[in-house]
């Protein structure tokens, strides 16, 4: 008997659908939910940091502040605000609003997601010089 | 006007195959020729093999529910001009077993329908004629009313090809069809029947159902509304 389900079938299946909007935006959702959950836990383990003494934790700060390190900011809140817009957007479903309308909504939430994303990093450019 | 185009059909005979694997028939493409014209036309003076399922040719049955080019469709209402490709691929329903070819194990399917209770359920004597319901009450359930359990809806969620368990989009969309219409008694009893993992919360809002339903029925919101209800019931301490 031919397989029909398990968690390799979904892959195939899912990633040759993610041409429809539905399907790329519940792709979108996971892909940032698993970075913002990846970070979170870097977040903490950076800052346990302060428990061993002062001068190890500026260091590491120092780096942080490094271009690289902002503009991974910068992908960081990208990752955020895609995740967090695309959670509104289905809680308008849940809330019984625009099911008929689902892909115009997808890409008005990615529209903002960009216009936030690049002002941030407009001001983020701006306060560092680099422009 | 005739078009020439390949049909690429998934083949699969358990009884000689080990996997499924595709194979590519030309046809000609006639104007208004239906996918569905076209398998009968391969059936009848090609391969006589083929299998695959059919009955009303009018997308009132829903036999004929298939995969084309990867969407979930009818094949008798689908004419092969619309899908604009030289190439067509025709794969059975996803997420169900396959017996032959096209034709799959619609038994999962039906179980779930089943399970849900698909008929009007009344507790009270019945009145000397009719059940009366007001023409805005019957417009409130008007697009879960119009299913034809092609089961393209549930074949197509990506939840369940990984949870079997899943009651899934067409059997949600009837009990929304009941719990919306004023003549039926066991609104409790549904709602808490999908109240569970397994039920209504078990949807991840994909779309897929919407998006491939041949009746153009909002199958996602009709899950959305009977969450709402849901919710409003468990709050109320009725579910």
């Amino acid at each position: 008997m031919a397989k029909h389900s398990g968690i390799p079938y979904y892959t195939k299946r899912v990633l040759r659908a993610s041409r429809e909007t539905g399907t790329f935006a519940h792709l979108l959702h996971r892909v940032t939910g698993l970075l913002l959950v990846v970070y979170l836990f870097l977040h903490m383990g950076v800052i346990s940091f302060t428990f061993l003494d002062g001068k190890t934790f500026d260091d590491l700060m120092a780096t942080f502040s490094s271009p690289l390190f902002l503009i991974l900011d910068l992908v960081l809140f990208a990752g955020a605000m895609i995740h967090g817009l695309n959670g509104m957007r289905i809680m308008l479903f849940d809330a019984g609003l625009f099911t008929r309308k689902q892909k115009v909504l997808f890409w008005v939430m990615m529209a903002i997601a960009a216009i936030t994303v690049l002002t941030a990093a407009w001001l983020l450019g701006t306060l560092e010089g680099w422009w | 006007m005739k078009r020439l185009v390949v049909l690429r059909i998934l083949r699969y005979n358990p009884a000689k195959d080990e996997r499924p694997g595709f194979r590519d028939y030309e046809i000609e493409a006639t104007a208004g020729m239906t996918i569905l014209d076209a398998l009968i036309h391969l059936k009848e003076n090609v391969d006589s093999s083929i299998t695959f399922r059919r009955s009303c040719r009018s997308a009132i049955c829903g036999s004929c529910a298939i995969t084309a080019n990867g969407k979930n469709l009818l094949a008798c209402n689908t004419q092969i001009a619309s899908l604009k490709k030289k190439r067509i691929v025709l794969e059975p329903l996803p997420g169900f077993p396959i017996l032959r070819d096209l034709a799959v194990d619609w038994t999962p399917f039906f179980e779930k329908y089943r399970v849900v209770k698909p008929y009007l359920i009344s507790k009270s004597p019945p009145p000397e004629k009719e059940r009366i319901q007001s023409p805005e009450v019957r417009k409130t359930y008007d697009d879960a009313a119009k299913c034809i359990m092609c089961s393209a809806c549930t074949s197509s969620c990506p939840v369940l090809w990984t949870d079997d368990g899943y009651l899934g989009p067409a059997a949600l969309t009837k009990v929304w069809r009941f719990v919306a219409d004023d003549r039926d008694e066991a609104t409790e009893e549904r709602l808490s029947l999908v109240n569970n993992e397994k039920g209504v919360w078990r949807c991840h809002t994909i779309f897929r159902c919407s998006d491939s339903c041949p009746k153009d029925i909002d199958t996602a919101g009709c899950l959305e509304y009977l969450r709402k209800k849901v919710v409003w019931y468990s709050l109320t301490g009725r579910v």
